[in-house]
Parts: structure tokens; sequence; C-alpha cells
């Protein structure tokens, strides 16, 4: 997937993937690659720049958790504000997808 | 890259004043131990972290910089400028308050006394002159250079940044400061009025900014 393309739409991808449950940061990029066939490559040190903007922004929340053995880790569950967000974000993608397929054309 | 090299070269590139260092050193090191404890070696977790700069950069994004106002600029270069002062204020206290009057008893081995002391007068001056010439030049590029503060900064709570918000680094903090040993420094400064986010002609060029010092949020 094209670089920029990524960018623009990580965020909803995070959330997203945080609708389905609360997640720590390497369990996203694994879900991600499990849910996108390993064909969305996120550069890992540019999600937690996301991760701190989400959370700046009220879309999500982060605690601590300790395990049995191992370091303590950080995890993110989505708000009622990012679950709003995301509900806005999908529409937008949906109905600009619809626009961009209609001007391509049917493409074969 | 080890993950330690990775970690600091991030770091090094995050301005303190700006962003929250320790949470993003503790993020990136766990995220590096997950993935080795998945199986990943070292090297490995790295490269899965892309560069430090795209890092860096990415991080940096999303921290709003605040073009310092003119105020608090003025107010920085006015106290650095005391600053420098100082050494010379007190270089002349001293010679006016020193007491020559024992120079100027009688004796036969007088004349040999103040010759020496003439000559460790003009020694000292002369290294005097040699130290302030060297830190006027050196104060500002490398208090900027190694923490993006000068003293007068540091107080008035503004800190110099490259463009994206990463930390500035050597190459821009001198060259924000040629109009200053170049002797142009007032055309320079003129600019930080009509640019969009204050910058001087060389801020521009080195592609500086100077930002007020957020305290990062949590």
């Amino acid at each position: 997937v094209d670089r920029e393309l990524r960018r623009g739409t990580l965020d909803m991808v995070i959330l997203a993937l945080l609708r389905d449950g609360d997640r720590y940061g390497y369990e996203i990029v694994t879900e991600l690659a499990v849910r996108t066939d390993g064909r969305f490559e996120l550069r890992e040190g540019t999600l937690y720049p996301v991760l701190y903007r989400l959370e700046e922004a009220g879309q999500v929340a982060s605690y601590w958790q300790t395990q049995e053995r191992g370091v303590p880790r950080k995890y993110y569950r989505i708000t009622a504000a990012g679950r709003v967000a995301l509900e806005e974000q999908r529409h937008e993608w949906r109905s600009f997808v619809s626009v961009i397929d209609h001007v391509l054309g049917g493409g074969q | 890259m080890t993950g330690d090299a990775y970690v600091a070269e991030v770091l090094r590139r995050l301005p303190r004043q700006l962003i929250d260092r320790q949470r993003v050193e503790l993020d990136l090191r766990t995220h590096l131990l997950d993935r080795m404890e998945a199986g990943a070696t070292e090297e490995d977790a790295v490269r899965h972290m892309g560069t430090p700069e795209e890092t860096a950069r990415e991080l940096m994004s999303g921290v709003v910089l605040v073009p310092a106002s003119l105020g608090r600029r003025i107010g920085a270069f006015a106290i650095d400028m005391l600053l420098g002062a100082i050494p010379i204020i007190g270089a002349v206290l001293m010679f006016l308050t020193a007491r020559f009057s024992w120079l100027t008893g009688a004796g036969p081995e007088m004349e040999l006394r103040f010759g020496a002391v003439w000559f460790l007068f003009v020694m000292c001056m002369a290294l005097l002159g040699l130290v302030s010439a060297a830190l006027s030049v050196l104060y500002f590029p490398v208090l900027e250079g190694l923490v993006g503060q000068t003293v007068g900064k540091r107080l008035l709570g503004v800190v110099v940044v490259k463009e994206d918000g990463t930390s500035i680094g050597w190459v821009p903090a001198i060259v924000r400061r040629l109009p200053f040993l170049l002797e142009f420094f007032f055309i320079d400064a003129v600019f930080a009025l009509f640019t969009r986010r204050r910058q001087r002609a060389f801020d521009k060029v080195a592609g500086t900014l100077v930002v007020e010092c957020s305290t990062p949020p949590r």
C-alpha cells in the first residue's frame, strides 16, 4: 500500500482494531499484519506517534497491565469519542472510495 | 543497529522542552522487547521500526509548535547580552578597586616589581580578551546546538528547533548565528516581524524556528 495512503488511513485502521478489543502496541502491529495478510506494511516506530495523537484527542485511552513475567504492557482502549470518530471516518472513507471508483470506472 | 542505539537515535532528535521523552523511550523499548520475545532478533526488531529520523519526525508532527513572541525573544537576547557583559564589568571593577599602594612604596627593587606587575596585567587583559572573544563566538551556537537554548532562552521559556520540530543540530545552530558574526544582524532580525512563524532571514536559511516551550501533556 502506498506510503501516503497508509499514513492517511492509519488513525482509522488503529481505531478499528481497538474497537474489537484492547491491545498493546506490538499486538496492534501483529493483528494488522494478520488481517491484511502482511500487505499493510507499517513502520512500527510511527505507530506510537499515532497512538499519542489519538490519546491526546481523547479517542483512545491507555492503561498499564503487569504480566506474570516480563515487562508490563501498556494497553490501548477505544473511548466513546473514538467510536464516534471511527464511524465518521468510516462513512467518509466509504463515500470517498465509491466516488473514486465511479471516476475510475469498472476497471478490467 | 542495536535497540539501544535506535532508541538513542530517536531521542536525540526530540527536544526535551517539547515532548515527554521518557514516555517515548519506554514505549519504543517495550515494543522492541515484545517483538524479540516473539522470536525476532534484535536487528530484525529494529529494522521493523523504520528509520529513527522518520519516527522522530512523526512524533514531532503531533506537537503543536507555537512561535515564540517577539517580546520573549528580545528579552532572552537581552539576558544573554547582559550575561556576556558580566566578565567585562567584573574586570573593570577589579581594576578600579585594586590597591596599587604597595607598588608606590620606595625601595631599590620597586621598578622591577612595577615592571612585573605591568607585564602580568597586560597578559591578563590579553587573555581576558581572547576568552571573551571565543565565548562570544561560541556561546550561542554551542548552547543552541547542544540543548536548543541559551541561558536567556531557558529563563524565558523558548527553544530553537528545526522547522519540523525535531532537535536543531549543529549545522543549523551555526548557520542561524552567521548574521551576528558577519554584522548584519539588524536586517536579518527585521524579517522576524513579517514572516509567518516569526523567523529571522537566517532562521529561514537554517530551517529553524524559535518556539515556546510547552509542558508536554502528562
